[in-house]
């Protein structure tokens, strides 16, 4: 199996019908994504990028455009990949194991195998001792930790992440995001990563895609040319702050964040 | 042990107001007579409460197996939804136990008729929860089923059928109360056995301390049959919510 693959989205729009009117979510976005590249998509809430991730994925049908990964047009979900929500969305009656093994069981992976590689995983994300717990006897950080190694579980060479840590404190966030570098710097895989937050997005990236308020557009692709491993201390660095300065001026421009300090 | 000693002291008041204020055991008997009557009168009560029993549970089975794998049917296609169910609401909203006696006509004076009125009582809660269950799977969970590749009966059994399960045992639970209901209306309109009968004798010979005994016999074969469901529940589901043990604070004491 490829370790990682290109991403093709060329010319996609996805209009809603709604009860009186259609709305136009995401306006004509094209962006190549290079096989192993960490892209992330960046926008204030509602600007489309959760919806642009379910079309890549194929489990939402976009309006026109076309996406292919590998060179496969994306017209049914896409299998060889795996999914990170915000919410965990783990099965309550399930124990830890039993969720990440969930992946494996859909897929009719070897058991043996995947029980291996499930407790690899977990060991790697600090789990090992709570494998037999349910969902609700863990803090949200080690939930979301579970649905990592899910997706993770039958070594994809694709990840979509949506907004992967958005619901989960600071400190856990920042942890989780060295966690998530240290995975990818292991095992190159293409990640396409939807966040709201600059500097995670600065941190973790390549390119960071830049959409605009709805309708959805993206309006710049920045590269990130920080070296890696990137620490939590380069946050601090002139580098790192005119890149999150940048991004910034973006949104001021968009009219998301304000200009002056409110008074 | 709280339940218990509430209803000792409801049963000590009213034992003692009986006395008390002088009621003729016609109009109400003292908790005590009734306890002796429960027991003096078992030759006579056990079996009526097997046939009721009996009549209950084969109704409430009956509407497990069908309106479960009918909401199933229901969910799995809106065009099917849609069709369906306003004629099932319809149907629900007809007064069932005003149907009884035509059900005594059609069906005669047997064991039929009532586990078909239970069945018919309990069969629409069962219905309902089932359908609320099976509808109210988060998007999320569907959607990450889908992206590794779930057939349909992956999606059912492992995502759906699992996640309905407090609903469709919530229901399960209501419609067993109902059941009972339904079975002791189906004896009142017409029977030669089962709790229903003794109730109606016991009424037109003004025994009261016989229709509590009934009662209470039919009470105990609700409570049995709702205490099985709680187990069951409490078997399939301890992930849910209802059954989750939280850990409990300590606090140290100060001397």
């Amino acid at each position: 199996m490829e370790r990682s693959v290109a991403v093709t989205i060329e010319g996609v729009t996805q209009i809603f019908r709604g009860e009186a009117q259609e709305f136009l979510a995401i306006d004509d976005v094209s962006l190549d994504i290079a096989p192993g590249e960490f892209l992330s998509l960046l926008g204030p809430s509602g600007c489309g990028k959760s919806t642009l991730l379910l079309a890549i994925a194929g489990l939402q049908p976009q309006t026109r455009g076309r996406i292919a990964i590998a060179g496969r047009v994306v017209d049914k979900p896409f299998t060889d990949l795996g999914i990170v929500f915000q919410e965990p969305f783990l099965l309550e009656w399930r124990s830890v194991l039993a969720n990440v093994l969930l992946q494996a069981e859909l897929r009719r992976l070897d058991r043996e195998h995947a029980a291996a590689r499930a407790a690899l995983l977990l060991e790697r994300v600090g789990l090992a001792q709570f494998k037999d717990r349910l969902p609700h006897q863990l803090s949200g950080g080690m939930r979301q930790r579970a649905a990592i190694c899910r997706a993770l579980l039958h070594d994809p060479p694709l990840l979509l992440m949506d907004e992967p840590f958005g619901a989960l404190d600071a400190l856990t966030r920042d942890d989780l995001n060295l966690e998530l570098q240290e995975i990818w710097l292991n095992s190159p895989k293409t990640v396409v990563f939807v966040t709201h937050s600059i500097a995670e997005a600065v941190l973790l990236s390549d390119r960071v895609a830049i959409m605009s308020p709805r309708p959805g557009r993206i309006a710049e692709v920045i590269p990130i040319s920080l070296p890696r491993p990137r620490g939590l201390d380069m946050r601090e660095t002139a580098e790192f702050g005119s890149y999150a300065r940048r991004i910034r001026d973006i949104f001021t421009r968009f009219g998301v964040l304000r200009s002056e300090p409110v008074r | 042990m709280l339940p218990f000693a509430g209803f000792a002291a409801f049963l000590l008041v009213w034992e003692w107001a009986v006395a008390a204020f002088h009621v003729r055991p016609f109009v109400l008997p003292r908790p005590s007579q009734v306890a002796v009557a429960l027991v003096a009168e078992w030759g006579q009560l056990m079996p009526a409460a097997v046939v009721t029993a009996e009549e209950i549970v084969l109704g409430f089975l009956l509407a497990v197996a069908i309106a479960v794998p009918l909401a199933v049917v229901l969910v799995a296609s809106r065009w099917i939804e849609n069709t369906l169910f306003p004629l099932i609401v319809s149907a629900q909203l007809v007064p069932k136990v005003a149907l009884a006696p035509v059900l005594t006509v059609w069906l005669g004076l047997g064991l039929v008729t009532k586990l078909t009125v239970a069945f018919l009582l309990s069969f629409f809660p069962i219905l309902i929860d089932t359908m609320i269950g099976l509808k109210s799977v988060e998007t999320g969970k569907i959607l990450l089923a889908r992206s590794m590749g779930a057939t349909p009966l992956d999606m059912f059994f492992k995502i759906r059928l699992p996640s309905a399960l407090p609903n469709l045992l919530g229901g399960m639970k209501v419609a067993s109360t109902l059941a009972v209901v339904g079975a002791i209306v189906g004896e009142f309109i017409g029977a030669n056995a089962g709790l229903g009968n003794v109730l109606l004798i016991a009424n037109s010979n003004y025994d009261m301390v016989m229709m509590f005994a009934g009662v209470t016999y039919l009470t105990a074969v609700g409570l049995i049959l709702f205490v099985l469901l709680d187990l069951i529940e409490r078997w399939a589901i301890p992930w849910h919510v209802s059954h989750r043990h939280l850990l409990e604070p300590t606090v140290e004491r100060k001397s």
